[in-house]
């Protein structure tokens, strides 16, 4: 198994007037190469701030204080940052959340592609192919190279950051949101096209969002982030039929959907991802309806399900699930 | 018995080239809803649909270009003045974003107790802001009265936005995605929320949304807007089981559900 990206023990925080706080806690993930990976996590959770640290653009006030993050056998956080600059839409690129606001407003979609090739020195008549390939992969005609982005509408500037990103063939595409604010119909049609797309050129993907439904739906792996860490990470069949952390089980539950009763069991509080850095416990303890004295005690370390690739922590597994009623 | 009635409603926006120059695009058109007393009512659509422009009409931010809005008896849709008032009383909305909707200089009693002085509340109003408090369930109310808007979560910001809206005691409530903005944990309880206000409070509530797994959990009754026009209403059970329009079946094939794995070859 070849790894896509591993990322190694990182640690990272953000200055505040009263000091410094963590946001992302040791963590480590080892992600396979060409296969979809989605982070879910609430706000506040340090799923965006993940995502700018392994792309190494997180600027201050956000400090990465440890850790190593390799692809390809480099450490990105540890490249200088003229050649970051040379990798960067070459070999791993980043689509941030909002990316379809950032479009230039005064210059064509054409030109904007352009920028893009001269920034790493390819000539635009060479790539004229790749422009027109990646176009018809996003599904969209040629013709809106000659648009301004104020012509198009939300869906299809957001097709066009996606195929701006893939024109130079990365190895490794990092997405943040990519379809919040979409409308359902095209949010649909877009996650269609991207694991078209995926499957297409074998790149690695990984996918970060707020929204479990869409992730579950596109993902072939999942991790689930709290407070900084990844509570379970997995297959995405293991995660979604045999969850080992109460955060994703409940997380899961409390997703309406369509033709399925109402969920009367046991619930996850609503309140919002608190970080407790003073904490020696589980982060999750405060949420959790299946904890114990001993979730108080000890952080739980990563454990891995017998025999795969699911990884949890959770002091209790699997008791808890025996508490479920 | 129905409360709210729309009948034959069309709503024209002129987009303006120039000056002299201009055409008018149909927001809705033709448009005939009804909503019934202690009802939880769907309405379903993707961008554009003039789902938005339907709650704005109803509580009159916006004219009808042609059509009737009746409340009760009386067309409400030309109302002015006190006449106006007094029908917004009885009919509050709650928007989408919940960021945007508090003002970021005042404190949640401030915000609740605005719409008590507007409409000369009689009691006492400090009661009575508790009162609402605990009917949203913000508990307890002392804990949130001094908080401001960026001290709570976004739905718990959302929940004084309801607070607020119930302040004039409407017989309808009218929410416009009042959900989308929040994470999933906290959304179930804001729609559980409308459910127990329903119930309780024996009001009437628009739902007004893009996305129809909410609406499936919630609601009474559906109708789904496309273009501006009801392509399909009905049971929300009977809709969802037996779509008959095409727009109304791509829509529930694209309500975002974990357990549906998209397949490509």
């Amino acid at each position: 198994m070849a790894e896509g990206l591993v990322v190694e023990n990182l640690t990272v925080g953000y200055h505040w007037e009263n000091g410094f706080s963590k946001i992302i806690n040791d963590l480590s993930l080892s992600i396979e190469k060409g296969i979809i990976f989605g982070i879910a996590g609430e706000s506040g959770s340090g799923k965006s701030t993940f995502a700018q640290s392994i792309y190494n653009s997180l600027s201050y006030p956000g400090e990465i204080i440890s850790g190593k993050v390799y692809f390809e056998g480099k450490d990105l956080l540890k490249t200088p940052k003229n050649e970051l600059r040379r990798i960067r839409a070459v070999d791993i690129t980043f689509i941030p959340q909002a990316a379809m606001n950032a479009l230039n407003p005064v210059k064509r979609i054409g030109d904007q592609f352009n920028d893009v090739l001269e920034a790493h020195g390819k000539s635009s008549a060479e790539y004229e192919q790749n422009v027109m390939e990646v176009l018809k992969m996003v599904r969209l005609p040629p013709d809106i190279l000659h648009n301004y982005p104020h012509e198009l509408s939300g869906g299809m500037r957001q097709r066009t950051v996606i195929a701006m990103a893939l024109v130079l063939s990365p190895k490794l595409v990092i997405l943040d949101e990519p379809t919040t604010g979409l409308d359902v119909l095209v949010e649909h049609d877009i996650l269609i096209d991207l694991k078209k797309i995926q499957r297409k050129r074998g790149f690695t993907m990984i996918m970060i969002t707020h929204d479990l439904s869409i992730l579950y739906e596109i993902s072939d792996q999942i991790g689930m982030m709290y407070a900084g860490e990844l509570t379970e990470y997995g297959e995405r069949e293991e995660m979604i039929n045999s969850s080992a952390h109460p955060y994703n089980y409940l997380l899961l539950k409390s997703i309406p959907r369509i033709g399925v009763k109402r969920y009367s069991g046991i619930r996850l509080a609503g309140n919002p991802t608190n970080y407790d850095e003073n904490s020696k416990g589980c982060q999750f303890i405060s949420r959790c309806p299946y904890r114990t004295y001993e979730c108080e005690l000890a952080h739980p370390d990563m454990n891995i399900v017998s025999g795969g690739n699911h990884h949890y922590r959770c002091l209790r597994y699997p008791q808890w699930k025996t508490d479920e009623k | 018995m129905s409360l709210l009635k729309i009948e034959n409603l069309t709503k024209e926006f002129t987009v303006r080239k120039s000056v002299t120059k201009g055409h008018t695009i149909k927001a809705l058109d033709n448009v005939n809803i009804e909503l019934k007393e202690r009802e939880l009512l769907g309405i379903v659509g993707a961008s554009g649909s003039g789902k938005s422009t339907m709650a704005r009409l109803m509580v009159l931010l916006y004219r009808p270009t042609s059509g009737k809005i009746i409340f009760g008896e009386n067309d409400v849709s030309k109302y002015k003045r006190s006449k106006l008032k007094n029908y917004r009383r009885n009919i509050q909305m709650v928007f989408q974003d919940p960021y945007a909707s508090l003002d970021p200089f005042h404190n949640v009693e401030w915000h609740i107790k605005r719409p008590l002085i507007v409409n000369h509340y009689k009691g006492n109003i400090n009661d009575r802001i508790a009162e609402l408090l605990t009917q949203v369930k913000l508990d307890p109310p002392s804990q949130f009265l001094t908080k401001f808007p960026h001290q709570i979560s976004g739905g718990q910001r959302q929940r004084v936005y309801m607070a607020r809206a119930l302040a004039t005691e409407p017989k309808i409530l009218v929410a416009d995605e009042p959900v989308s903005m929040l994470d999933v944990s906290l959304r179930i309880e804001i729609l559980e929320l409308l459910l127990s206000l329903r119930d309780s409070l024996g009001i009437s509530i628009v739902y007004i949304t893009h996305d129809l797994s909410t609406v499936s959990m919630i609601t009474d009754r559906i109708y789904v807007l496309n273009k501006g026009q009801v392509v399909e209403s009905g049971n929300t059970k009977d809709v969802i089981e037996n779509p008959v329009d095409e727009y109304t079946r791509r829509l529930i094939n694209a309500a975002p559900d974990p357990f549906k794995k998209i397949e490509v070859e």
